[in-house]
């Protein structure tokens, strides 16, 4: 027992210090980015020699990338409306199999192990296949199955901490089950549906692969746009842009901390 | 409602849980399915539900067959083990449910939640969360919530499980209140043979998917059929039956084989008091209002239930003393 005290500390400290490097590690690029945002310089150069915001009034000015992010952000919508009820919609059937649950578990998470380069190639022959042409309505698709798996655990999660006897008290009082599910079993995961839809969105939003596959000419959502802007002139305006996105990105992790939190 | 279970069987996976199962339940009495866990009690109740499909036999209400029915308009009230109440709703809310399927006006189903809380004595709690309730008072609100819609038939899962002892016995008398006073036909399934004893007005004893004794809670105690009834129900001396009379005691037995003695029938005397059997005590146990006092007697091992104060000495371990029987009726178990 005592030596186990003793030992509790040191572990922890090793655990707090392997935590730091790790979120250096993955921060660091981040913190390059950010003072560069903020640059008056007309080039990307690291670290700035003047201070300016003017990299955002640029973007935020100029049509192409207003385009982008208003591109982005309903393509986000529309995939994110699909990957949540498509999700949802699975974890409570995957819930309610008595076999082959754990087969078909598998399945529904796949698509975050495919090669999402493999995703983009599958829909657009299959779109081609089926005589019509791969599109905006292609990458909306693409990016619910993506998006999919991640509100299917997050539903699953949450419908875990759900009593089946619920449901079944819900049935013997007299209800359908379209009313059990509008009454009780979908009200008690709401913050998770929820939480999972606004993580789908931020998957959707900055989504890159299948957007630069998929995207018609001419129509480039932010991070195809990012790609194409970084690959011409190299200008802070995509620091500024990366800025923006990452400060969109903690506001959705937040707000689906929060959703997420347990009510008490 | 009178509910009749006919040859009931039920397999799930490739297992047989229930074998036969037949019961016949007089509308407004209390029936209690006693088995231990594995017995098929638990199965027989989620047939009757509508939760679990049988594989064969059937059930009636009221003469109306019952198993093609679908749950939800099956008109049974449940009370789950744990309660099963809607954490997200308040107590009025969740006592409603039921209402809100049957389309009751919102007057009206104000009155009956109104008149369901004050049947199980929780007149105002209706505004409370779920949460914040005991668990004696979490069991009235699903009582509440199983009656408000008056079913045809009342089931109750290990009712009293999940409650300490001294809430236990207050809710045996409760339960038995409130099915008495609303004249709701109820089968509970519990593997409490006390509470089984206690509430109800027939008990059915269940042993691997088959009911073995049906009758009521003295007939089953009294008289058991099996030597599994005469053990589970309670401390039993099994006893050779010889020429018609129990071995050691000479009481007339109908039937022959073994017969069963309960503990609390034996009594304790003097030594070579005339008329008693000489035993030696083995060991004792004070039990508070019981004393259980161990003994052999011609190499036959006895339970003797005494009452403290009945005993001129306390008897100790390796005292010789007398055992005899209190007499009444004695019959032999049909199974040995």
């Amino acid at each position: 027992m005592s030596d186990l005290r003793r030992a509790a500390p040191r572990t922890s400290a090793i655990a707090v210090a392997l935590g730091v490097v790790v979120a250096l590690f993955l921060l660091l690029p981040l913190l390059v980015i950010l003072p560069v945002a903020f640059s008056a310089d007309s080039f990307l150069v690291f670290p700035p020699q003047e201070w300016s915001p003017r990299w955002f009034s640029a973007v935020l000015n100029d049509p192409a990338w207003r385009d982008a992010l208003g591109l982005s952000a309903r393509i986000a919508a529309g995939a994110t409306v699909l990957a949540t009820v498509a999700g949802t919609a699975a974890a409570f059937a995957l819930r309610r199999l008595r076999r082959g649950q754990r087969a078909l578990r598998t399945v529904m998470l796949a698509p975050l192990v495919v090669p999402q380069l493999v995703l983009a190639l599958g829909l657009y022959l299959a779109v081609d296949d089926l005589g019509g042409r791969a599109g905006l309505g292609t990458l909306l698709v693409g990016q619910a199955v993506l998006a999919t798996p991640i509100v299917y655990l997050a539903v699953a999660a949450g419908l875990a901490g759900v009593d089946p006897a619920l449901a079944r008290a819900a049935r013997s009082l007299g209800h359908t089950w379209p009313s059990v599910l509008l009454r009780i079993e979908l009200p008690l995961v709401a913050r998770s549906v929820a939480g999972a839809a606004v993580l789908a969105f931020g998957l959707c939003f900055d989504e890159s692969v299948l957007a630069y596959y998929l995207s018609p000419p001419g129509r480039e959502t932010l991070p195809t746009r990012i790609w194409l802007d970084a690959s011409q002139s190299a200008s802070p305006a995509i620091a500024a842009v990366s800025t923006l996105v990452i400060g969109l990105a903690v506001v959705l992790l937040g707000l689906s901390l929060l959703l997420g939190r347990r009510r008490r | 409602m009178s509910v009749e279970i006919d040859e009931l069987t039920v397999h799930l996976g490739g297992t047989r849980i229930l074998d036969g199962v037949s019961l016949t339940v007089p509308a407004g009495s209390f029936a209690t399915l006693l088995g231990p866990s594995g017995s098929g009690k638990t199965t027989t109740l989620n047939v009757l539900a509508g939760f679990v499909a049988a594989t064969s036999g059937d059930v009636r209400v009221d003469g109306e067959p019952l198993l093609d029915v679908p749950p939800h308009r099956r008109d049974i009230g449940v009370v789950f083990q744990n309660y099963a109440l809607f954490p997200h709703l308040s107590v009025g809310r969740n006592v409603e449910f039921p209402l809100l399927a049957r389309k009751v006006p919102s007057a009206s189903r104000r009155a009956r939640v109104a008149s369901a809380l004050e049947l199980v004595q929780l007149p105002d709690v209706t505004d409370r969360s779920v949460r914040s309730l005991s668990g004696g008072q979490q069991q009235r609100i699903a009582l509440a919530r199983a009656l408000v819609f008056e079913p045809k038939l009342l089931l109750l899962d290990e009712p009293l499980a999940a409650l300490d002892k001294q809430l236990r016995e207050a809710m045996q008398l409760e339960l038995k209140r409130i099915q008495r006073e609303t004249g709701t036909t109820t089968v509970a399934v519990t593997h409490d043979q006390v509470e089984a004893l206690s509430m109800s007005d027939v008990v059915a004893i269940m042993h691997e998917g088959r009911i073995v004794q049906v009758g009521s809670p003295e007939e089953v105690y009294r008289r058991p059929a099996t030597r599994f009834v005469a053990g589970f129900l309670g401390e039993a001396n099994l006893l050779p039956v010889v020429d018609g009379r129990a071995a050691l005691f000479g009481n007339p037995v109908s039937g022959s084989g073994i017969t069963v003695l309960r503990p609390e029938d034996l009594e304790l005397t003097a030594a070579d008091h005339p008329g008693t059997v000489a035993a030696t005590v083995t060991d004792v146990v004070y039990q508070g209002s019981r004393l259980r006092v161990t003994v052999t007697a011609e190499e036959t091992a006895l339970v003797v239930s005494a009452i403290p104060g009945e005993l001129a000495v306390r008897p100790e371990a390796g005292d010789t003393i007398g055992v005899r029987h209190r007499g009444g009726a004695l019959r032999a178990l049909a199974d040995a």
